[in-house]
């Protein structure tokens, strides 16, 4: 009783006297387990919507003046005029070990008549599945206990696999037959105490089943034993199309809670042609086009959306504290690493996205590790004065090194300020969010990274450069032979420097690289034989520029290569003809 | 039957954009509208009316603060919600006063579709949806 009254009292507290924005509208018709409804404009794709009664739907069609919901729950209760609310929230499922052994609806519900589910969180119904690129490759098998299977075609762990077959050619027996056998394998791996022994629960989604099927599955089940390791999913054939095409998320949903809790889950859905035929219902009671005698268009995505889903993070933490902190808030489903982010080698997460908040005093080194790594994007919550020395304008205050290195690799876009309120204890200055895109560097089919020391042998034989203006000729600007052009290589790349003959052209072109019209470099080589290696596994192709003979380097608007960037020195710049020109190519690593 | 109601909405719209003047329901211009639906009577004029009648009410639904309350209230505080919503949407809004009991205290104001709710009795639907 005490604790009825501590929830209520709960509640209480947190409700506060401050006005609460809502967004409403009115049903104009209900039918076919869909209401059509006025108003509503500010309605999310997705969202769960509140009906009068408890009734919930989903916001799937938003349309220009009108927003079509799906109804999960008593469709006649519902009458014209009845106010329908926003909840801002999407479409979410009950997650976790309390739920093994029961059976549940799509949205979670208990139905084997076994008493209320307790479990303590929930995951949204339907989530953005990661790229294939931080995905971790398939390493270990799923022994299904078949072993004309397990023998020829084997399962890994990560692996999706359809199975196809006429009717009653026992498909639907594969699938139980697999979740039995990790049942046993788990009973046993269990037993051995062995701490590394990840055992694999399953969730078994029947869509549009007949009842007495899905009860003779959970009953082959619990017969074998395999009950207590197993989540089912029932949306049986008589249960709306809503809830059928809504049953495989959640049962994806209810997996993922494992696999993010360092467990193995197997998922079994039986079957995505039923699906399919509910989805076709649903487009067709939402009016969307349906396809004569097929299946919407958008199924394939519908799948893929389902197929997709898994994902892995990984933290890195010098602070001991917040890395405790972060792994009892997380638990399992976040690796933490403790190590100082610097000393660490990125590329082991292969091209991963990367985010970070980062402290003022290194934030610089870490943007510079961040740029020189292969990924996607990579964003950023810094100090509001590093944001501005990043994306500062060529001549202004702000303008710099770190302006000059993030631009090499990357383009800088500030997305917004985080005021010192949002961070306890409050900081004293601004903070802002970065968002970091690296460049494109596919060069017509493939890409060209120049390795460390590719230009070693070229400037130890004092090979005559010149440095050009767009590799044009007529306009030199510098030649190793005449001293007025200095080359270099170090482990950024290489580096020149030039110093400018005090003629009209020179001085124009000055202007140019001061007023940032001109801030790229380029360079002209041949290949000795065996000085490039050329790789076709991936899409571009890609060329490694192991050891070349440098002909020229030249200041150019439109470089080949958008790291590269020139600068001119401010001190020298000051006093012509002694301008010197400062760039520098800077080189990617593999 | 889904292809008139369509066709018919479509036409409400198009009647309905002709009577927005600066953004602002012009009353001009509904009379006029009502008037070239009388002459030139559409396939579906039920139908089309009815559709034409929904927008403009949305539409002028956006310009009223509606404050429903259970006490009393003054002309200042309409003043002062109107001034407040005026600023929030960026839109001339006036403020109306309709007493509510049902609310057994606080203030609901509902700008078009948007509702601010501040009662008892939604801090009560609240709680109850909630435990």
């Amino acid at each position: 009783m005490s604790t009825v009254l501590e929830q209520i009292e709960q509640q209480i507290a947190k409700l506060s006297s401050k006005a609460v924005k809502k967004n409403t509208g009115n049903i104009r018709t209900v039918a076919d387990g869909v209401a059509k409804i006025d108003g509503l404009s500010a309605v999310m794709y997705n969202e769960m919507v509140q009906f009068p009664g408890g009734a919930i739907g989903i916001a799937l069609n938003l349309e220009e003046d009108e927003v079509g919901c799906v109804v999960l729950g008593d469709v006649s209760l519902l009458k014209e005029g009845d106010e329908v609310t926003t909840t801002g929230k999407l479409l979410s499922v009950p997650v976790g070990k309390a739920l093994l052994g029961r059976a549940v609806d799509a949205l979670g519900n208990p139905v084997d008549g076994k008493g209320p589910i307790a479990a303590t969180e929930t995951y949204p119904v339907e989530k953005i599945a990661p790229g294939i690129i931080v995905r971790k490759s398939v390493s270990q098998p799923l022994f299904t206990g078949i072993m004309a299977i397990d023998s020829m075609i084997p399962i890994g762990r990560g692996q999706r696999e359809l199975i196809i077959g006429d009717r009653g050619t026992g498909k639907t027996t594969i699938c139980i037959d697999t979740i039995i056998n990790q049942a046993k394998i788990n009973k046993v791996g269990l037993a051995s105490g062995d701490p590394k022994f990840r055992p694999v629960y399953s969730i078994y989604v029947a869509v549009g089943q007949k009842n007495s099927n899905i009860v003779r599955t959970m009953s082959a089940l619990e017969a074998a034993g395999a009950l207590e390791f197993t989540i089912i999913v029932a949306a049986p054939a008589a249960d709306n199309p809503a809830n059928q095409y809504l049953a495989p998320f959640s049962g994806a949903s209810m997996g993922e809670w494992f696999m993010e809790n360092g467990m193995d889950a197997l998922i079994v859905y039986d079957d995505l042609s039923k699906h399919a035929v509910a989805y076709r219902q649903i487009s067709l009671i939402l009016k969307r086009p349906s396809g004569r005698e097929a299946y919407p268009g958008d199924v394939f995505y519908l799948h893929s959306r389902l197929l997709e889903r898994a994902a892995k993070v990984v933290a890195i933490e010098v602070d001991y504290g917040l890395v405790e902190q972060l792994r009892q808030k997380f638990g399992p489903r976040l690796e933490v690493i403790h190590s100082d982010v610097l000393t660490i080698d990125l590329a082991q997460w292969g091209r991963a996205p990367i985010a970070g908040n980062l402290p003022y005093y290194i934030a610089s080194p870490i943007l510079e590790k961040t740029l020189r790594t292969d990924t996607p994007r990579a964003v950023f919550l810094i100090q509001k004065e590093v944001a501005d020395r990043i994306v500062a304008k060529p001549g202004t205050r702000d303008y710099g090194y770190l302006t000059v290195q993030t631009a090499l690799f990357a383009e800088p876009h500030l997305l917004f300020q985080v005021k010192p309120g949002a961070f306890r204890p409050p900081p004293k200055v601004d903070s802002a969010v970065v968002l970091l895109e690296p460049r494109a560097r596919d060069l017509g089919g493939f890409i060209e990274y120049v390795r460390p020391g590719a230009f070693r042998r070229s400037l130890a034989a004092g090979a005559d450069v010149v440095a050009l203006v767009s590799h044009d000729t007529r306009m030199i600007l510098g030649r190793t032979v005449a001293g007025t052009l200095q080359l270099s290589e170090d482990g950024k790349g290489l580096h020149f420097e030039i110093a400018v003959p005090p003629t009209t052209a020179s001085r124009d072109l000055l202007v140019s690289i001061e007023r940032g019209d001109v801030a790229g470099a380029s360079f002209a080589f041949t290949t000795p034989q065996g000085g490039d290696r050329w790789s076709f596994k991936e899409k571009p192709a890609v060329r490694e520029l192991l050891d070349v003979d440098l002909i020229d380097v030249t200041v150019t608007a439109l470089p080949a290569y958008p790291e590269t960037s020139v600068a001119m020195r401010s001190l020298q710049a000051a006093r012509p003809p002694l301008s010197r020109i400062l760039a520098g190519y800077y080189m990617d690593t593999l | 039957m889904a292809s008139h109601a369509k066709k018919a909405r479509q036409f409400a719209r198009q009647l309905f954009k002709m009577s927005v003047v600066d953004g602002v329901v012009s009353a001009d211009r509904v009379a006029g509208v009502l008037q070239y639906v009388e002459k030139n009577r559409p396939a579906n004029p039920v139908m089309v009316l009815k559709a034409y009648a929904r927008f403009i009410s949305a539409e002028l639904a956006k310009g009223q603060a509606v404050v429903e309350h259970a006490g009393a209230i003054n002309d200042a505080t309409l003043a002062a919600i109107a001034a407040s919503m005026t600023k929030k949407y960026g839109r001339p809004v006036a403020a109306t006063a309709k007493p509510n009991a049902a609310l057994l205290a606080g203030l609901r104001v509902q700008v078009g579709d948007d509702i601010y709710e501040s009662s008892v009795a939604g801090q009560l639907a609240a709680l109850s949806l909630a435990v």
